[in-house]
């Protein structure tokens, strides 16, 4: 299914070491700089958000939306460090082989986790607010002020 | 038009598309009035965000956020503003004030500053420094393709879960007992208070 993204888009052939001149999947990449450029946007709206929505679950909504933005750079810095090359152990000659080296990735799925439980719990207190209090501005939670 | 080759620059297209996309969602979720189509508009920012992970090479993430969020969390989101809604419909949710120009313009203005440096960083690009000094090393032998062969394709699962169970295996353990924990404080908190006085 997902194969659209490993073979060439126009030819769709697979992109193999023989047709590597016509493989676009080879050329110039986009930088990671570009994904990080795009993940600082939304980290400030998602920000904006926060300060500026009044009703909770905008305001975690926008949370999630700056959650997207650091699990965005994660991942664009897992494609840009996410090879190692090993070598055997003992021995000096032969040629060293690569291996795939995902932390980024698995830090999204820890963050992922986080998020999962940060909505739920966050959800609930909204929920227990508002049959307590019978509202979900933010503004009228004022119980702890002097 | 037949001259036109597309084909360097399809990577920054698919990127253009799915970053606008997730971009114009995310606005729509900040600054749209109605709470229900925020929920929408932040599960199409999601689907967004999920595209840009397939960029990225990172298939499975983006099918799990995919399935999380717009599975998961959004629906508890649509719930809990379907439970809580009522008398609040004349309510402005958005602060407007002066304070507002001046936080979006100071928040913007920083993240695109920390983006610009972003920009000026020289990241040592791992990926096309390898491929170039694996293309100039190794060229005229044609048995070692292992380089060529994982550069830019999907990271497999199985690199995912073997870190997973290797390395990070007391953080994975860890964060699976932050999930049963707060499965479990969610629902003895969301009990009555006559029932969770009996059990507590």
């Amino acid at each position: 299914m997902l194969n659209f993204f490993l073979n060439d888009v126009f030819s769709g052939q697979q992109c193999t070491i023989e047709n590597i001149g016509n493989c676009h999947f080879y050329g110039p990449a986009v930088p990671v700089n570009a994904y990080l450029f795009l993940a600082m946007i939304l980290f400030g709206l998602g920000a904006y958000g926060v300060v500026t929505r009044k009703h909770l679950i905008s305001i975690l909504m926008c949370m999630e939306i700056m959650l997207n933005a650091v699990n965005l750079m994660l991942v664009a810095f897992s494609r840009q460090w996410g090879l190692a090359s090993m070598r055997p152990p003992f021995v000096s000659t032969g040629d060293d082989f690569w291996v795939y080296v995902p932390v980024g990735q698995i830090f999204v799925i820890f963050s992922l986790t986080i998020a999962v439980a940060e909505a739920a719990i966050g959800l609930a207190l909204v929920y227990h607010i508002y049959r307590s209090l019978g509202t979900t501005q933010a503004e009228d939670f004022d119980l702890l002020k002097g | 038009m037949n001259n036109l080759d597309l084909t360097p620059y399809v990577p920054w297209i698919w990127f253009s598309f799915f970053g606008l996309f997730t971009l114009v969602m995310a606005l729509g979720v900040v600054f749209h009035r109605k709470i229900v189509y925020n929920a929408v508009f932040l599960a199409l920012s999601l689907v967004g965000t999920g595209a840009l992970y397939i960029t990225l090479n990172a298939d499975f993430l983006g099918i799990v956020q995919i399935l999380l969020y717009v599975g998961g969390i959004i629906v508890l989101i649509l719930f809990s503003i379907l439970l809580t809604r009522g008398e609040e419909r004349g309510v402005e949710y958005v602060n407007r004030n002066k304070q507002s120009f001046w936080a979006f313009s100071l928040i913007m203005g920083l993240s695109l500053w920390i983006g610009t440096q972003f920009w000026k960083v020289q990241w040592p690009d791992a990926n096309r420094n390898l491929a170039a000094n694996h293309w100039e090393r190794y060229s005229e032998i044609a048995t070692i393709k292992t380089l060529p062969q994982i550069l830019n394709r999907t990271v497999p699962v199985e690199a995912i879960g073997d870190g997973l169970m290797k390395p990070y295996l007391l953080i994975f353990e860890l964060a699976s007992i932050v999930l049963l924990v707060a499965m479990v404080g969610v629902v003895i908190y969301m009990k009555p208070e006559k029932e969770r006085g009996a059990d507590a």
